[in-house]
């Protein structure tokens, strides 16, 4: 163990060289979220910038720090002072930061989103501190300790960090030790349906064999969920310490981490990151010198939703066809291979080297006592905060949504747990807490942690239709229920949103629904159908209303309402008319505007621009007199 | 271990391992069942037989249940009845459900539409499987009368351009039968799931054909799919047959069991016999095509210098006993193929010895000539049921592709693999067991024979032969599985190496009744001249004969070549009469008929009879097949009398039968022959 502590002091050396070394330091975020809004193009202003004033500085690529609202980041460090984020800056915009930092020694107070030193810096400069944000105040970070501090890519960051901290611990502890340290912090499974992880390890430790695995779901499935991606792109160790634990209290001998291909920034970095670990020798043989064996390697998957289901998951390992399988018999005992295998979400994983470093004790102040602490959410939607936010469990909806997420433009109308397969809670149940139980009580699933917030103008019929043709989409089509139900649901509410939704459809969606929840082989048709199930319970209205009026209350369903301009609030701005690319709306200037509804593809184009909502959607009239005028 | 459980209130022991199921099947309990097949690994997805456990959420199904001690199950409730019936709805609205929910249903069924009014694709009686369609059936128990959820008509493609069976996946429910069938069956597998969620479907890897695909068309995926979309090509149209009448395949010498579905007096199937290894591709699909060729004699011709006559069975044998009966003993010879039943051979000897005073009686088999047939012989002779592969701890593979041919023997050999024994094959092209064999000697095309050798010497140079030799000498059982193909070409060789190595030999010959005359001594009245008068019964005409050789051509398909003069006698096939004839391991097996012969169309030893009976001989008054059993069970020496035949008497190929090749007869076996020679090109290691 000589060996880590030495490798340790010298990487803490090396790294404090590197952001503390008297140069200035200028970190970009650089996670898929930062890429997505232009954090390449700042990079590479940044050092254009540099090499154009001949100023030596450190450049340091961190990953996401969680506010991907404000992506592209961009915090400057100058030699004295800590470090101070910028926020949205785009490559036109890094020129005036930097020159103003490090030619004019001005901070720009004004633009500075906030600082991560203490409270005499925020005195001294009015800017405030990054951490005490509405958006990050009532965060606990635990799992996205080091997640946009460090360069996911140096392994000194890491070790500086506290990485492998809690692996040395679990060594010490022995193999039962540390699970009885994840007992004492009761900690239950992030992938979704909470089983609590001591048990698995317990169970995969006791079963027969010496030939065993560890395998870590990082299959990220859910449409607008991304915790496990910035996790793995921004302290890939800290999923790998966990992993390695995880091998050493079964008694495995290889790690499996089962990710997309869809996820390649977060393939490249567990790649280095795995690298990393074989040349100093925290995989291989005799880690540490502790006699255990251990190495992982990186999978990556075709891209199936069902593929995040376990069993399934170890199919596609196989080489097999990702279908899963009845259970039990459960990977513990029979799992890649017919070897006992632990599966832990990558989350799971991500916890437990605090788990093991502060102490379970320390884990399970936060949260609630059956919800022991932390969880990471992808808060996205109609939200005015969107990102990844780690809170403790028991936290409310109303506290995720309004303080967090610094609450909805329109009036809120639903949040969306646990990703497709997830529920939509009402507005009026959003004081509840987030447990694994409330959620199901409610109708809706934890989930691996998507969290979609609805306004007014989401049609919940519209919304269940979206997740329902995903479900459908990505069954694996083995099992009737699923394959067949998903398919029922998906056409009764195709119908429904095209306005030819009848009376009946309501009694076939809730009976399916209820069969498919009942009968289905593995957890997707057993929740596929939540998207419906709460629909109806919640938003009865909106379908009576599809269905009986052949109305879209929020405008939404294109074939139930057309556009109108109201003349009383248009001021003939001109803005919608030249939005239009069906040359739909004349009029103005100055005038107001005229929308004519058979040029009119309802692209929403005009919507967005008008600052007045001058132009809303009405349900399309079908006068009796039409159609028999018509008929003649 | 035994474990106790409660079903329904009944109390049963269970085996432990076992499933839900199986102890509710056991105990005399029904659940409904649709992926569930015997024989097949449990797959859990039609989700039928779902049960209730106390303690345990939701509800499971009880194929895949385990069972454990103490537990108590409940299979039938207001609340299963209820899922089940909407599982059951849910699938249905995905299946054309035309033949069980149509108000014009019961009409329909008596009008019986035409294919060409509404093809099966929409789903109304002319589905292939209507009245013997699984789903059906579960659909009529449960009381079902609509699916209430909204349908969809997949409108794939039916896919037919592979020989023997048409796929509808329109008609498929997704059970995975085939998919498991195959597996189980095949070491590579060619139906799978493709695609995902609601428009997963099956088919093969990248869409190519079954024959692309390496399929071997042994027809167990057509076997158990429970409903049409699978079928037959040959029987598509049929409906429920007649009938079944317990056979055995003649194609071959392990005397497949089949059964033969009958329907209005034809052969419209041969089926697998329940709990057998199934069939291969000339057993399953081969039968209907053949005996009800275009091409069967239904009856008598007399043949003048290239002129037929048609004329009646009384004309036909008199004209036969005239012309025998002015024969010389050497001026008579008479050709049996080995692929007649025993009693078919029984009366040839019996005629050529009694009828004819002991004139030569020639066994036309696939075995070569001279030495070389007589070390074939002693293998066939020698040869341990194929059954022993089962046992032994090695097997080696002589030739023996087991693609098209004795295709069954893949899944004894890949369970011989499960269970550790090693396997070795030598084959100089492609060939299954070569897949999944721990050591595949591979010779050059044509050098076979010398790696043979090699094998039986001391110090071989060959790395290969040396492993080769090491694993034999290790194995405590081994056997060497002689192929057809080698027993012909290589009978001294195996010989040599069986000595050698003191392996048992287990030989497969092509001939379907050649264990049934192993007595033939190969030495005897081989030679000879060719005679003035030929009697050929299911042996084809040699090319180079005298033009003024008179031959009586007993058979039942039209000959091949033109004969100038003489009488062509129509047989009856072995589905159309009982007999029997004794497979590889030795068995004699029975055969039922299932239709009658067609026309004026005879057993062939009754026809014999007929004609000695004609000639005024005695000892040919039996009247059954049952009669000549008895007799020849009585008087063995009998069948001595068949030797092996002159060099000039054509010798069978592989895959021929009663004197043609069996793709004559049989269309889609022509496309397979075409595959394999698309095959040979591909030499692995070459």
């Amino acid at each position: 163990m000589a060996g880590l502590e030495r490798l340790r002091c010298a990487a803490e050396t090396r790294w404090k060289a590197r952001v503390q070394g008297g140069r200035p330091v200028i970190y970009v975020g650089t996670a898929s979220c930062g890429r997505a809004a232009g954090a390449l193009e700042t990079l590479q202003a940044v050092r254009d910038f540099l090499e154009a004033h001949s100023i030596s500085a450190e450049v340091v690529e961190v990953g996401c720090i969680g506010p991907c609202y404000l992506e592209p980041l961009l915090d400057v460090q100058l030699s004295e002072g800590p470090r101070v984020s910028y926020a949205n800056v785009t490559s036109d915009k890094v020129e005036r930061i930097l020159s103003a930092n490090l030619l004019a020694n001005d901070l720009l107070p004004r633009l500075a989103k906030g600082h991560f030193g203490g409270d005499d810096f925020t005195g001294k400069t009015g800017i405030p501190r990054f951490f005490d944000q509405p958006m990050l105040k009532p965060q606990v970070r635990i799992i996205l300790k080091n997640c946009g501090l460090i360069d996911p890519q140096d392994f000194d960051g890491a070790l500086a960090n506290g990485a492998y901290q809690g692996f040395e611990r679990a060594l010490a502890l022995g193999t039962t030790g540390v699970i009885d340290e994840l007992k004492e912090a009761g900690l239950r499974g992030r992938g979704g349906a909470g089983f609590p992880a001591w048990k698995k390890w317990q169970l995969t430790q006791a079963a027969a064999g010496n030939e065993k695995y560890v395998v870590c779901n990082a299959d990220e499935g859910d449409p607008g969920a991304f915790m496990n991606r910035s996790l793995l792109e921004s302290d890939p160790h800290g999923v790998l310490e966990g992993i390695l634990i995880g091998g050493w209290a079964v008694g495995a001998q290889e790690g499996i981490i089962y990710t997309r291909a869809e996820y390649p920034l977060a393939v490249e970095r567990l790649n280095t990151a795995v690298g990393q670990m074989r040349s100093t020798g925290l995989l291989g043989k005799d880690i540490l010198g502790s006699g255990f064996d251990f190495d992982i390697h990186i999978r990556e998957g075709a891209g199936a939703f069902v593929c995040g289901e376990e069993t399934a998951l170890i199919a596609s390992l196989e080489g097999r066809r990702g279908t899963p399988r009845p259970r039990p018999p459960f990977p513990a005992d029979h799992g890649y291979h017919n070897r006992p295998t632990l599966i832990n979400n990558t989350e799971t994983f991500g916890t437990v080297p605090a788990i093991l470093r502060e102490g379970g004790a320390w884990f399970h102040q936060y949260g609630t006592p059956t919800n022991p602490g932390t969880k990471t959410f992808s808060l996205v939607g109609k939200v005015r905060h969107t990102g990844l936010i780690e809170v403790p469990l028991g936290i409310t909806l109303r506290q995720v949504v309004e303080e967090i997420g610094g609450g909805t433009r329109q009036r809120l109308k639903a949040v969306q747990t646990g990703g497709p397969l997830g529920g939509c809670l009402p507005a009026d149940r959003i004081d509840t807490p987030i447990t694994y139980e409330t959620m199901r009580e409610l109708g809706s699933i934890m989930g691996s942690g998507g969290l979609i917030v609805m306004d007014e103008d989401t049609c919940m019929v519209d919304m269940a239709r979206y997740f329902i043709h995903f479900a459908r989409s990505e069954s694996c089509g083995n099992c009737t229920p699923c394959r067949n139900g998903t398919r029922i649901l998906s056409d009764t509410l195709e119908k429904i949103t095209r306005g030819e939704g009848e009376e009946s459809d309501l009694e076939i969606l809730e009976r399916a629904a209820h069969t498919m929840t009942k009968t289905s082989l593995c957890g997707l048709g057993q929740a596929a159908a939540n998207p419906v199930v709460t629909g109806l319970e919640y938003f009865r209205e909106e379908y009576e209303a599809h269905i009986r009026e052949k109305t879209c209350p929020p405008a939404v369903c294109t074939d139930l309402f057309e556009y109108v301009i109201l003349a009383d609030r248009c001021n003939g701005c001109d803005l919608c008319r030249d939005a239009c690319k069906t040359h739909a709306i004349t009029g103005g200037p100055r005038e107001p505007h005229t929308l004519d509804t058979s040029l009119c593809v309802k692209c929403k184009a005009c919507v967005r621009v008008c600052a007045r909502r001058a132009i809303v959607g009405v349900p399309i009239k079908i006068q009796v007199a039409d159609l028999e005028e018509a008929a003649v | 271990m035994s474990v106790n459980l409660h079903i329904d209130g009944k109390s049963i022991d269970a085996a432990e391992g076992q499933t839900v199921l199986q102890a509710a099947r056991a105990g005399g309990i029904y659940i409904p069942t649709l992926c569930d097949f015997p024989g097949l690994p449990s797959h859990g997805s039609c989700r039928m037989c779902i049960v209730e456990v106390q303690g345990r959420p939701n509800t499971p199904t009880a194929c895949t249940t385990p069972v454990e001690d103490g537990m108590v199950v409940t299979t039938d409730s207001e609340n299963l009845r209820a899922l089940r019936g909407d599982v059951l709805r849910m699938l249905l609205a995905d299946h054309p459900a035309a033949c069980l929910f149509c108000p014009e249903n019961s009409n329909c069924e008596e009008c019986m539409v035409t294919i060409h009014k509404a093809g099966v694709t929409t789903g109304c009686r002319s589905c292939p499987a209507d009245g013997q369609c699984t789903l059906q059936e579960i659909v009529r128990k449960s009381g079902l009368d609509k699916t209430a959820y909204p349908v969809r008509y997949r409108a794939l493609q039916i896919e037919k351009e592979d020989p023997f069976f048409d796929r509808d996946y329109n008609l498929c429910v997704l059970c995975g039968r085939c998919v498991r069938a195959c597996e189980t069956r095949h070491f590579s597998p060619v139906p799978t799931q493709v695609r995902r969620g609601s428009e997963t479907r099956i088919g093969t890897n990248f869409g190519l054909s079954h024959l692309e695909a390496g399929c071997s068309f042994c027809g167990a995926c057509v076997d158990v799919c429970p409903t049409g979309a699978l079928w037959e090509k040959t029987n598509k149209y049929d409906g429920v047959p007649d009938g079944e009448a317990a056979s055995a395949c003649p194609f071959c010498s392990l005397a497949c069991d089949i059964h033969l579905a009958h329907k209005d007096g034809m052969v419209i199937g041969a089926l697998p016999a329940t709990d057998s290894g199934g069939l291969c591709v000339k057993g399953r699909f081969g039968v209907p095509e053949t005996v009800n060729h275009p091409d069967r004699l239904k009856q008598a011709f007399q043949l003048e210098d290239g002129r037929a006559t048609r004329i009646g069975m009384e004309e036909a044998v008199q004209l036969a006993a005239q012309k025998l009966a002015g024969c010389q003993p050497d001026e008579f010879a008479l050709a049996v193929s080995a692929d007649c039943g025993s009693e078919e051979l029984y009366a040839a000897a019996l005629f050529a010895t009694r009828a004819m005073a002991d004139a030569p009686a020639w066994l036309v088999s696939s075995l070569p000539t001279g030495e070389q047939g007589e070390a074939a012989a002693r293998l066939v002779k020698t040869s341990r049921p194929a059954a022993e592969i089962d046992s032994a701890d090695l097997v080696f593979c002589l030739g023996l592709d087991l693609k098209y041919r004795q295709s069954v023997l893949e899944t004894q050999l890949m369970r011989a693999r499960e269970r550790g024994a090693k396997l070795i094959t030598l084959n100089a092209g492609e060939h299954i067991p070569g897949r999944f064999a721990d050591l595949w000697l591979c010779p050059p095309a044509g050098e076979e024979a010398p790696w043979l050798d090699a094998l039986a010497e001391e110090k071989p140079e060959n790395d290969k032969i040396v492993r080769a030799q090491a694993m034999l000498k290790e194995a405590r059982r081994p056997v060497l599985l002689v192929g057809s193909d080698f027993l012909r070409l290589f009978p001294e060789e195996v010989e040599r190496l069986q000595a050698a190595t003191g392996a048992a030999v287990i030989a497969l010959p092509a001939d379907g009744n050649l264990t049934g005359v192993t007595r033939v001594d190969p030495s005897g009245k081989a030679a000879g001249p060719q005679p003035r008068v030929l009697l050929l019964a299911g042996a084809a005409i040699p090319d180079e004969l005298k033009p003024e050789t008179y031959i009586i051509y007993l058979n039942t398909h039209t000959p091949r070549t033109p004969i100038q003069n003489g009488l062509i006698l129509p047989a009856a096939a072995f589905s159309e009469m009982a007999g029997s004839l004794t497979s590889q391991d030795g068995r004699v097996k029975l055969r039922e008929a299932a239709v009658s012969p067609p026309g004026a169309a005879l057993p062939g030893w009754e026809i014999l009879a007929r004609i000695a009976r004609e000639m005024g001989r005695s000892g040919f008054d039996f009247t059954g097949a049952e009669e000549i059993r008895a007799a020849m069970s009585a008087d063995p020496p009998v069948l001595d009398g068949l030797t092996a035949t002159p060099a000039w008497l054509p010798r069978p190929a592989e895959d021929d039968f009663m004197g043609a090749p069996l793709a004559d007869w049989v269309e889609g076996l022509r496309d397979l022959t075409l595959e394999q020679v698309r095959e040979a090109q591909y030499v692995p290691g070459a």
